[in-house]
């Protein structure tokens, strides 16, 4: 049987060895044989080969960082830094990884969100696992794991480097995603419509957008970073498990800091109070002056607070009347959807642990407020 | 201690019509302690900003008729006296004693101090303490703090004043056959019948009645066109303090909407 | 509907949850030539024989993989900077760099610079004068002049 050294080259490509951590320090003066072991780095493929994982500093130093459990081979983790856009061979990129990981971190991220804030509207909810989640903050988050980008992907890079085409310079955003004029005016039509309901435009949180050009096109670094870090739980899970996989989403996606208050923006705060108040059959909002100074003067403060019935539900301080009243009746509604049952509410995939306690159902909420 | 009441004085002139126990601020103050009240004034000096500003251009012109030099301005304002540099020496002015209720049950008599202390804080009520009344029926807390709150809530005779004290328009007063004369009225002549002089023929308000009049089918492009070029020819006479103010305005409420 | 949301990206709070080790890279630099970096690798001295220059142990030789194998998180460089001072330069995820100057070191001396770096954020160093800095929000909120007072029990 005669083979080809392309063959022979495929067949290393495909093979992968165990997983080891190892530090080699060359000297280049006395120890010449170490060097001799590097395997020889054919140019001819996009993405570099699986055994080059093993020998890359930078990886292994990566994989400690992010403290990955010892079962997650690096050769998988050099897999999660190849984009499709580098490497199309979808048994070569990160693509069917990003897309189990993305799906596990959306669970954890949408459970956690529902069970600590029961009554989040629609928009606030999307908001608030994009701000978990979304690509921007992925990018922030593969960023301060200290991981950078190639270049250019080919098979001679470090294995450590995120490898992925960039767009070229100059490029506008939807030329690069390869849409028609007449479907970028659609896709300018669903925007406005989204936005009219009060919705975000991305894809992941809540909404259908067309699909933007093929994956193996050149994307943006946000895209690829953010395909990088949800391949990573992808890579956790499948070899360390859903217990681990959980565990490295609480530690490095949840326990970011969020100010969950500075995510609204109401358009009729009055009026959307009294609805609820109709709704939840409380007596009508009624808005008091429970402090004021200045009235006549050129900077005046007013303290009013909505009252139902004798309950005082929210209150506001600004210079006029009027503003005062919208103020409170913005925390009011702020006080209403931002109900939480505690800190450390339990969450449906708790009920995994072993001997986990009987669950107590969470509290659901009947909807935002409409009117 | 007679310059520091005088201070708080000034600076919380407030008109309190309300009997709210929460905002009798000023009441409770000045029957408390000497201590507590020199706290509260030391703190006003040190954090309203404002009010140190106009303390400032009080002094100024007493200043410069005593000595001429304005270096004497900073004698007198101790508390932003740039010469006294040292850290230590404002951390030590800020190290004021602590309210003797918030001192350790060991440092005084432990049978005195066999209580819970209770002290809110002097801040706008948080969003993420949900009232009462907005609790859901299952949640723990409900029970426990509906206890409490019967004790403490404020009887309906004792509530603040509200911000309307009565309506200047009765509401839910006409009748089927009123709207479809409303509707008549503005098909008829669209011109004649504005929104205004109908809401004051029928002794509604003008938000009713283009509620009643969205859905009748007159076309009022053209005269909403015409107000609209009305409004830009007001806008345009506009100088640019008051345009500022305006833009200021309609900041200032965007914010409110975020409720930042 | 009338609530919008605004976009917004979460903060890191490093060491809540995850901790992230800011320094990810280590270069140590050396000469073959110069004394000055006798501690971090042998000199080659053409006068004296090879065994004398064995004698010296250098932080190259014996303590860098040690160190190495303690902190895996960090990537460890070596390369020569022939006629120049030896020098240890630390890599920080900002992208902030650090270099401390190790001439006439001894290995232990060169151990404690490495340590150092690897414990450094990578920030400018700064007096830190508050015991707590936080970006969680105050418990009793900011005070108000307009609110408090209290409630008689």
């Amino acid at each position: 049987m005669h083979q080809s050294p392309a063959s022979r080259t495929q067949q290393s490509r495909f093979q992968s060895s165990s997983a080891a951590l190892e530090e080699d320090f060359v000297f280049e003066d006395d120890d010449p044989s170490q060097s001799a072991t590097l395997p020889p780095t054919p140019s001819s493929y996009p993405s570099p080969l699986p055994e080059a994982a093993l020998h890359s500093a930078k990886l292994a130093a990566l994989h400690a960082r992010l403290g990955l459990p010892k079962k997650l081979p690096l050769q998988t983790m050099a897999r999660t830094l190849v984009d499709p856009s580098a490497d199309p061979n979808t048994r070569f990129n990160n693509a069917s990884l990003s897309q189990l990981g993305g799906s596990i971190m959306s669970l954890h991220v949408a459970e956690f969100l529902l069970c600590k804030y029961p009554r989040l509207p629609m928009a606030i909810l999307f908001a608030a696992a994009g701000a978990y989640s979304g690509a921007r903050t992925l990018t922030i988050i593969a960023q301060e794991w200290g991981v950078d980008t190639a270049a250019y992907p080919g098979s001679e890079v470090d294995p450590g480097l995120l490898q992925f085409s960039k767009i070229a310079p100059g490029t506008t955003i939807e030329d690069s995603m390869g849409l028609s004029l007449r479907r970028r005016k659609r896709l300018a039509f669903y925007k406005s419509s989204l936005e009219k309901k009060g919705t975000s435009h991305n894809e992941a949180f809540g909404d259908v957008l067309p699909k933007p050009g093929k994956e193996v096109d050149p994307k943006p670094t946000e895209d690829a970073y953010s395909n990088f870090v949800k391949a990573v739980v992808g890579g956790v899970y499948i070899h360390a498990g859903r217990d681990a996989a959980r565990k490295f989403v609480r530690e490095h996606i949840l326990s970011r800091h969020l100010d969950i208050t500075q995510l609204f923006e109401f358009k009729e705060p009055v009026r959307e109070l009294a609805v609820l108040c109709k709704r939840e059959e409380f007596e009508y909002p009624v808005a008091r002056i429970l402090s004021e100074t200045g009235r006549r003067s050129r900077s005046p403060v007013f303290v009013v607070g909505i009252y139902s019935g004798t309950e005082k539900l929210g209150e506001g301080a600004a210079p006029s009347l009027a503003e005062a009243r919208i103020r409170a009746s913005v925390a009011a509604l702020k006080a209403w959807y931002l109900y939480s049952p505690g800190n450390n509410v339990r969450v449906p995939s708790d009920m995994e642990d072993t001997n986990a306690k009987p669950w107590e159902p969470v509290h659901i909420d009947i909807g935002e407020i409409i009117h | 201690m007679g310059s520091v009441s005088a201070a708080h004085a000034g600076l919380c002139n407030f008109v309190h019509r309300a009997f709210d126990p929460c905002s009798a601020r000023l009441l409770v103050s000045n029957t408390s302690s000497k201590n507590i009240e020199s706290t509260t004034a030391s703190r006003l000096m040190q954090c309203s900003s404002f009010s140190a500003m106009e303390a400032r251009l009080l002094r100024r012109p007493v200043a410069k008729l005593l000595s001429g030099r304005s270096q004497c301005l900073l004698a007198l304002n101790a508390a932003s006296a740039r010469h006294e540099s040292s850290y230590r020496r404002s951390k030590s002015r800020l190290n004021v004693k602590p309210e003797p209720s918030f001192l350790p049950s060991y440092s005084k008599t432990p049978v005195e101090q066999a209580h819970i202390i209770f002290n809110p804080p002097s801040s706008a009520p948080s969003v993420l303490h949900t009232p009462l009344k907005f609790l859901p029926r299952e949640d723990k807390r409900k029970q426990l703090l509906v206890a409490a709150a019967q004790k403490f809530l404020p009887p309906q005779n004792q509530l603040p004043p509200p911000i309307q004290p009565k309506q200047k328009v009765p509401h839910h007063h006409l009748s089927d056959t009123d709207i479809a004369e409303i509707i008549k009225l503005k098909q008829q002549a669209p011109d004649e019948w504005t929104n205004t002089k109908l809401a004051r023929k029928f002794n509604c308000s003008s938000l009713f009645i283009s509620i009643c009049l969205t859905q009748s089918g007159v076309d009022n492009t053209r005269r909403k066109k015409e107000m609209q070029e009305k409004l830009e020819a007001v806008k345009a006479r506009w100088g640019p303090r008051r345009r500022k103010a305006r833009e200021e305005h309609e900041k200032r409420f965007q914010l409110a909407l975020r409720g930042d | 509907m009338t609530v919008r949301a605004l976009q917004k990206v979460t903060v890191s709070q490093n060491g809540v949850g995850a901790f992230i080790l800011q320094c990810h890279k280590l270069s140590f630099h050396y000469c073959d030539w110069a004394g000055s970096s006798r501690g971090m690798k042998y000199a080659s001295f053409p006068l004296c024989g090879q065994s004398i220059a064995k004698r010296f142990s250098s932080f190259l030789r014996n303590t860098l993989s040690k160190f190495a194998v303690a902190n895996p998180q960090i990537e460890m460089e070596v390369s020569p900077r022939p006629r120049r001072h030896p020098v240890i330069i630390g890599h920080y995820i900002g992208g902030r760099q650090k270099a401390i100057c190790v001439r006439n070191l001894q290995k232990e001396q060169i151990l404690q610079k490495a340590e150092l770096l690897r414990d450094a954020s990578g920030e400018k160093l700064k007096r830190v004068t508050k015991p707590v800095k936080s970006i969680n929000e105050s418990v009793r909120g900011v005070w108000s002049p307009y609110h408090g007072g209290g409630i008689t029990v």
